[in-house]
Order: structure tokens, then C-alpha cells, then sequence
């Protein structure tokens, strides 16, 4: 149930292998990204609507189609809209927060740490997951995002210990 | 005396090393460290375990609370909604004789029926806060239990001192996301100084990131990030951070018109 169903993205029944592997490689990061399945259709989807309107040509270079779809989310994540939801998430989250103790369950840890990484600012978020769930190096990371490897080591510096403070210690 | 290796090595230098980002020059001297040093291997091991926890919990959807969040907003509607019904309902099988204006107890219509919800407040926080100035010390034992979901009350309805008092006796975890949304409700610039005047300047600086995308405090932001890079101690985290501003183009205009240097 995990991953989406060719039917459910593509909208077009039948997708070349190709598409199906690069589409649930995108979905795997978007996942990350969004923290929910439904979100993770929908940036999958719109990132290869994006590519194929403006280069289709490019939907077989990962780099390329992985750019736009960070560069998506991050605009996403500036709008106002957006603000405001996590503004919501983040009160409602903090009225029900669960502190880390010895008998934490693995749910609450996970819950936690969930909270924890959208807690991030956007850009920090998205280093992390293109580090940790894309497994880059950090010129690579640099080229997704357009900015200097010195901006995505400071950025993963400060998402892994805004992330070690916010859990805590277990 | 011989220092440990384990104080040489920073917590961003582990880091890299667990990236394999570190010159090959220092991974050498590091591996070799790692090797003499149980604390630093203690240290890098928790480095690893961070980064598993992390990598675990983005590849999986949100669980209970996102549900609970996602239809949230829908139950509470459909709860007033149900309250709403359910008064009039019972207003209208007693002939409506509730306390009311005169003029709304001479005709049928019933148009005019007041729904009044009562929310309760925190209680105690200004004792408490009145406490806290008496002894100099903060105090944290009675109102720990309900202080999350104080804040987030507090936060919500925009009452920002008392939002601040809650989120400096807070868990540091809940302290970061909490000066967050403290800022998106922030108007004052004075209440924004005040605020800043109280954290550390390490706190500061973080919560100047958190807060630069906020309009209406941004010029206190600016100005207080300009006085916190000319700290020497600060000047690496500074930097970060001004890096990270200067991904924004609108927060790059304000890092240049501010004099602080863009780095490269």
C-alpha cells in the first residue's frame, strides 16, 4: 500500500518502466518531504506534469526532474497557506507533545521525530532528505538546491542538531 | 597533560566523517583517534543512531496525530454544529423561555438566538509568573502538566507574554517550534526585543532565523543579527545562518541592506 499505483499517478493507465521507476523513486523523497502518503501523490504528480509540460525531454534525467521537484516544494512551503497550516500543526502538535522518556513507545518516538523534521525550516528539511533518504553528496545536494556546498553542510549541520535538541535524549 | 582526542573533535566534524566529507588528511587523524577514544566513539556512534532514527521516521507517513490533526478541524465543526442543533432543538420545545431581550421574546422568530461558548482560560499563569519574579528562579512544578497545551492556547489566541513566559520555562524541544509560531503572531517590535533580551545569544541567533520571515519584526531581527555576528564566539553559526537567509531573495536584500556580509 506503500507505494502509489501507476493508475493513481500517472493517470494514464499504463506507464513506460522507466516512468514507474523514476516516479517511485521521486515518491520515496516526496514521502519524506510531506510526511503523508496523499501529499507525496500529489508532489510526485505535479513534479512530473511540470517536467512534461516544460522538458520532456528531461523526464529521463533524474537530476533534472528531482530539482524541480524540490524547487515545488520549497515554493510550496513559502506560501501563505502553507504558513498558516503549519502554524496549526505546529500548536496543535505542541498541545499534545510527548516527551522522549526510557519507556517511550516506537510510535511515540516516531511521532516525535516526525514533528521534529517538519519542524524544520524548508530548506534544512530538504537537505536532510536529500542526504539521508537519497543518500547525495553534498555537491550533488548543492546542485538541487542552486546554492554552495558551504550553505548545505552548514544546513545539515544545523537540521541535525535542530532535530538532536528536539528529541532529546532517549 | 595529554588532552583527550575526544575534545578536539567536534560534533559537525563527526558529521562529516559519518559523510565522508571530511579531508582525507583529518579523517586519517581522526580514524586514528577513534580507535584510542571510547568517548569519541560513543560520540559518533549517537551520531549514526540520530541519523537512522531520522532517516526512519521521514520514510514513513505520519501515524495517529496527523489523522487526528487532518479531521481535527472537521469533528470540532460537526461537535458545534451538533451543540448548535441540539440547543435549539431544546430552546425551541421550551417556547424559548430563556433569559432574552424583550424584543427577542415577542414573535416567533427565531432568528436571533445567541450561541455563547465558554472557553476556559489558563488559570495561575500570571501568579506564576509573579512567582517566578518574587523567587528570581524559574518555577516549574505545578504548571508542567498542562504547559503544552497552555501554549499552544496561548500561542493561538495571540497573548504573547504569556506565550513567552510558557516557552522560556518550556523543554528545549518544545522550545524551538514553540518561538516559531510565537513569531508568526508577533507584531510588536518592542515585544520581539524584549523576548530576544531574554535568550541567550546562541538562542537568539537561532530565533532570529525562525523569525526573519516574519515582516512586521523583521527590521528587530536584522538589527539584532547584525550585533550578534560581530560576536567572535558566534561567528560560524552567524554565518550559517546568514547563508541559509540568503537563499530567499527577498531575505537577501535585507542581509545586504543591513551591511552583514553574504558569504560566498
Amino acid at each position: 500500500m506503500g507505494q502509489p499505483t501507476p493508475q493513481a499517478t500517472s493517470g494514464q493507465g499504463q506507464a513506460s518502466p522507466t516512468l514507474a521507476v523514476l516516479r517511485n523513486r521521486l515518491w520515496q523523497a516526496a514521502l519524506a518531504l510531506t510526511g503523508s502518503r496523499d501529499d507525496a501523490d500529489d508532489l510526485t504528480q505535479q513534479t512530473l506534469a511540470t517536467v512534461l509540460s516544460r522538458q520532456p525531454a528531461c523526464l529521463e534525467h533524474v537530476g533534472y526532474v528531482r530539482r524541480t521537484m524540490f524547487r515545488l516544494w520549497l515554493d510550496e512551503q513559502r506560501s501563505v497557506g502553507r504558513r498558516a497550516r503549519r502554524i496549526a500543526r505546529l500548536a496543535a502538535a505542541a498541545a499534545t507533545s510527548v516527551r522522549l522518556d526510557e519507556d517511550a513507545s516506537d510510535d511515540d518516538v516516531h511521532d516525535r521525530v516526525r514533528w521534529a523534521v517538519e519542524s524544520l525550516p524548508p530548506q534544512q528539511h530538504a537537505v536532510a532528505v536529500l542526504r539521508l533518504v537519497e543518500g547525495l553528496g553534498y555537491d550533488e545536494i548543492a546542485g538541487v538546491l542552486e546554492c554552495s556546498v558551504a550553505t548545505v553542510r552548514a544546513n545539515l549541520h544545523l537540521a541535525r542538531r535542530g532535530i538532536r535538541r528536539m528529541i532529546g535524549k532517549r | 597533560m595529554m588532552t583527550q582526542p575526544n575534545a578536539h573533535w567536534t560534533t559537525e566534524d563527526l558529521e562529516l566523517f559519518h559523510d565522508e566529507q571530511l579531508e582525507a588528511a583529518r579523517a586519517s587523524r581522526l580514524t586514528d583517534d577513534l580507535r584510542c577514544d571510547a568517548v569519541l566513539r560513543a560520540r559518533l556512534a549517537e551520531v549514526r543512531r540520530v541519523d537512522d532514527v531520522l532517516r526512519k521516521a521521514m520514510l514513513q507517513p505520519r501515524a495517529v496525530r496527523s489523522l487526528a490533526l487532518r479531521f481535527g478541524g472537521a469533528l470540532a465543526a460537526a461537535c458545534v454544529m451538533l451543540l448548535v442543533g441540539a440547543g435549539w432543538l431544546v430552546w425551541s420545545r421550551t417556547g424559548g423561555t430563556v433569559d432574552a431581550p424583550p424584543a427577542m421574546t415577542k414573535g416567533p422568530d427565531h432568528s436571533s438566538v445567541r450561541v455563547v461558548f465558554s472557553l476556559s482560560l489558563p488559570v495561575g499563569w500570571k501568579t506564576d509568573v509573579a512567582q517566578r519574579r518574587d523567587d528570581g528562579q524559574p518555577s516549574r512544578g505545578k504548571s508542567d502538566g498542562d504547559s503544552p497545551s497552555r501554549l499552544a492556547e496561548a500561542l493561538l489566541g495571540g497573548r504573547v507574554e504569556e506565550a513567552a513566559f510558557l516557552l522560556a520555562t518550556a523543554p528545549p524541544e518544545e522550545r524551538h517550534a514553540g518561538y516559531r509560531v510565537l513569531g508568526e503572531v508577533l507584531q510588536s517590535a518592542e515585544a520581539a526585543e524584549q523576548i530576544l533580551d531574554r535568550l541567550s545569544p546562541g538562542e537568539q541567533l537561532a530565533v532570529c532565523n525562525e523569525w526573519a520571515a516574519e515582516a512586521a519584526i523583521r527590521p528587530t531581527v536584522f538589527s539584532r543579527l547584525r550585533r550578534l555576528s560581530a560576536e567572535p564566539s558566534l561567528a560560524e553559526e552567524a554565518k550559517s545562518v546568514l547563508s541559509e537567509l540568503s537563499t530567499d531573495p527577498e531575505l537577501r536584500a535585507w542581509v545586504r541592506g543591513y551591511g552583514l556580509q553574504e558569504p560566498g
